[in-house]
């Protein structure tokens, strides 16, 4: 298993629950990124290309 | 040149905005899945293992022995306390090597895996899957059942993270993440595979949030022994979709469904155009017939059930409309270029600029959400609406570099220039809201001919494989509507999965 599944699948499962936890809490950023990239957008064909 | 009356406006205005609702929809998901912490089951879980219900595992199987051959071992290898776990594989008259692989699994693992064999089968999955509960049911070991299929393979925590809901005692069934995993896949499969992580990933999480699920994956459904019970101990078997007429039943009856994005299963999916019409066609017909038997349900609030709130009537009929709202934009854009009305332009660049930002902030999330599947699929993702559609996404957005790319490209191929052109232009992208689902059903017709094959792959980044979902699910109107028969046509399987190291 790689590093990177064993941090995600912990043998605890309490460790499991708290990792599922902050995977969930991460998609709030991941949301207010996806957000920001849409506003750049919008900025970028306003003042660039109208 | 006729000119529009004010009401017969205002109507083609409203259709052309209707378009723009399954866009506006797919964003409020995004929204709902990235505040799904708010809102999701961690805080009702069991996380003691020695508490785990005791899970009967079942799996309809009809010549499935080249999936099997490895998904009962990694089954049998699962993170589960060996002793709460047993596997039934229910035979569908199997006419392959089917019986002798289960009967060396079966002394394999004694008492773990058990075969049922039906002698005469070819009824479908439903059927044979009430054959199974009825023996599972039988006796009072299973405290939970898993339905999966023989192809898909569970990551090896996956089986108890969805157990762990079942703690709470309001909980009827639990559903996971399938993703797409197979071995080489082809571009058919990485489109799949992004659209699960849009259509689980965030959709089912944003029904979390809103708690009303819309459809346990088929693949990997976790039921409790009273839910099965209080679902008459067996599935539906008069529709297409009988995943999704147990999910509403089991929340009409007052229990939940959870949808467990961390527990993972992976599976085959279609790796040609054929094959992913026929599954998705069997789907979108069943989904039709869902909706007129539960048409009652939407958008009416119930006891002890969310389905009848606004945001799930608007997730599920704007999924199952969307062919119906681009016709209907597409021809009231036409009537209005026809009628020399100004607006046809406003509108159409309202519908195409909120297509573009509803496309670049759900792909960005859903890349955000799953990166392995980012990495394997990127590309897919970003030609998820088909290069022409992007194209025109690139003429609302940025239309000043666009206008002197298109007139420099008119130029060079010797179509000269001028506002005419431009002008039919125009017209051309206002058809393209309906026409691409066309091009995508003609795509689907050169590869069932067993033409053109080898450029499938860039006809369908053309065309889109959104636009191909479109055509399928406008297919499955009118088989529904010509009275076409209920088939069940299985998906082939052919093991070539990568099984997580």
């Amino acid at each position: 298993m790689s590093k990177h599944a064993a941090a995600d699948n912990p043998d605890d499962p309490v460790e499991r629950l708290r990792a599922d936890h902050r995977r969930e809490q991460r998609l709030i950023w991941k949301g207010l990124l996806a957000l920001l990239v849409v506003v750049v957008v919008v900025l970028i064909r306003y003042w660039f290309f109208l | 040149m006729h000119t529009v009356g004010g009401i017969g406006l205002w109507a083609l205005s409203l259709f052309v905005l209707l378009g723009a609702l399954p866009n506006v929809v797919a964003v409020l998901q995004v929204v709902f899945a990235a505040l799904h912490r708010y809102r999701d089951h961690y805080d009702k879980v069991e996380t003691d293992p020695s508490r785990l219900p005791r899970v009967a595992v079942l799996v309809p199987a009809w010549n499935e022995a080249a999936v099997l051959r490895f998904s009962v071992d990694a089954m049998m290898e699962l993170d589960y306390p060996p002793d709460r776990l047993r596997l039934v594989v229910v035979d569908d008259a199997s006419t392959d090597e089917t019986p002798q692989l289960m009967a060396e699994k079966s002394a394999q693992y004694p008492g773990r895996v058990l075969h049922l064999r039906r002698e005469h089968g070819g009824q479908g999955k439903a059927h044979t899957l009430n054959h199974g509960l009825r023996v599972l049911l039988a006796d009072d070991w299973a405290q939970a059942v898993l339905i999966t299929d023989a192809d898909v393979v569970f990551e090896s925590t996956a089986v108890q993270r969805m157990t762990r809901h079942l703690a709470d005692p309001e909980v009827g069934a639990v559903t996971a993440f399938i993703t797409e995993a197979s071995g080489s896949p082809n571009s058919i499969n990485r489109y799949v595979g992004y659209e699960y992580v849009a259509a689980q990933g965030v959709g089912r999480r944003a029904q979390n949030f809103v708690r009303a699920q819309g459809c346990l994956a088929g693949g990997a459904q976790l039921h409790t022994r009273e839910n099965l019970i209080d679902l008459g101990g067996e599935i539906d078997t008069t529709t297409l979709a009988e995943d999704t007429v147990t999910t509403i039943l089991t929340q009409l009856a007052g229990r939940a469904v959870i949808f467990d994005g961390n527990a993972v299963c992976l599976a085959e999916e279609p790796g040609s155009v054929v094959a992913l019409w026929k599954q998705r066609l069997r789907w979108s017909r069943g989904n039709l017939q869902v909706a007129r038997r539960f048409h009652k349900v939407f958008f009416r609030p119930g006891r002890g059930h969310r389905l009848g709130r606004p945001w799930f009537g608007l997730m599920w009929w704007s999924t199952l409309l969307l062919p119906a709202f681009m016709i209907l934009a597409s021809g009231a854009l036409v009537i209005l270029w026809l009628a020399g009305e100004n607006r046809a332009r406003l509108l159409f660049d309202i519908l195409w600029i909120t297509s573009a930002l509803g496309f670049i902030f759900t792909t960005t999330f859903t890349l955000l959400m799953d990166r392995s599947v980012a990495r394997r699929c990127w590309r897919e993702a970003l030609a998820f609406p088909g290069l022409i559609s992007l194209t025109v996404m690139a003429w609302v957005l940025v239309p000043r570099p666009m206008h002197e790319l298109v007139r420099g490209v008119c130029r060079a191929v010797g179509l000269g220039w001028n506002p005419h052109v431009w002008r039919y232009l125009a017209l051309a992208a206002y058809l393209w809201v309906s026409v691409c689902m066309i091009a995508a059903w003609l795509v689907y017709r050169l590869d069932k001919a067993g033409k053109l094959r080898r450029l499938n792959g860039l006809l369908v980044f053309l065309t889109g494989y959104g636009p191909l979902l479109c055509a399928i699910t406008f297919a499955a109107y009118v088989a529904q509507a010509r009275g076409a028969a209920t088939t069940w046509d299985k998906t082939e399987k052919t093991g070539k999965i990568v099984r997580p190291v």
